[in-house]
């Protein structure tokens, strides 16, 4: 599907990043700026999570790379366990009841970082969160 | 006397990966964490994963295939 008429020429190298990384797990909205709201789904989580299994979904924005991307959200049906930590927050998003990350790149390098590398950074951080 | 590699012959045993989409070369087929990072001209700090997403510490050889994408990313924090 392109997305080159929605989004941002960065936007949409960082969709396809995703989609090459993580084929047929991707999905996206279109924020109407040239951003877009994208999901990856399907991350196995761990044991000290329930459910087990989660979809990672973030906000890439029309500036992206120049803004770096912050916060992330866990979807799932429903959350029955959540590791306690002070980067995880239970919160409504888009009308759903998803766990918040909020993990920050401080040091954030535009001309480096990318959406793809978020994800695998921050999936390995929640399989690792105490 | 030492036989010239051909410039044609040496781009052939060159291996391509990419990290961040960037085509970095090598002529070994393994590097550690922090070779690649170094080619790619990743800061030292950043973290690597390769291209299952696997993490990647500086001081690990991992074999090196042909058009392998590696991921290289900035540290976080709890916000």
């Amino acid at each position: 599907m392109s997305h080159d008429l929605l989004l941002t020429e960065s936007v949409s190298r960082a969709v396809g990043d995703l989609e090459h990384a993580f084929p047929d797990r991707v999905s996206l909205e279109a924020d109407g700026s040239g951003g877009a709201v994208i999901t990856v789904g399907g991350f196995a989580l761990g044991a000290r999570w329930a459910p087990a299994t989660a979809d990672l979904a973030f906000h890439v924005p029309f500036n992206y790379p120049w803004a770096a991307i912050y916060p992330y959200y866990l979807i799932s049906g429903s959350w029955s366990n959540v590791p306690a930590s002070p980067a995880l927050q239970r919160v409504n998003w888009r009308g759903r009841d998803v766990v918040q990350i909020s993990l920050r790149h401080n040091g954030w390098t535009p001309q480096i970082d990318t959406a793809l590398g978020c994800v695998r950074q921050v999936i390995r951080w929640l399989r690792q969160v105490p | 006397m030492t036989a010239r590699v051909p410039a044609d012959v040496a781009a052939k045993r060159r291996l391509e990966i990419f990290v961040n989409n960037r085509p970095v070369f090598f002529l070994a087929d393994t590097a550690t964490g922090a070779e690649i990072k170094a080619r790619a001209d990743i800061p030292h700090a950043f973290h690597l994963y390769g291209p299952a997403g696997e993490p990647i510490e500086d001081h690990e050889r991992v074999r090196l295939h042909e058009g392998e994408h590696f991921t290289a990313i900035s540290g976080h924090d709890v916000s």
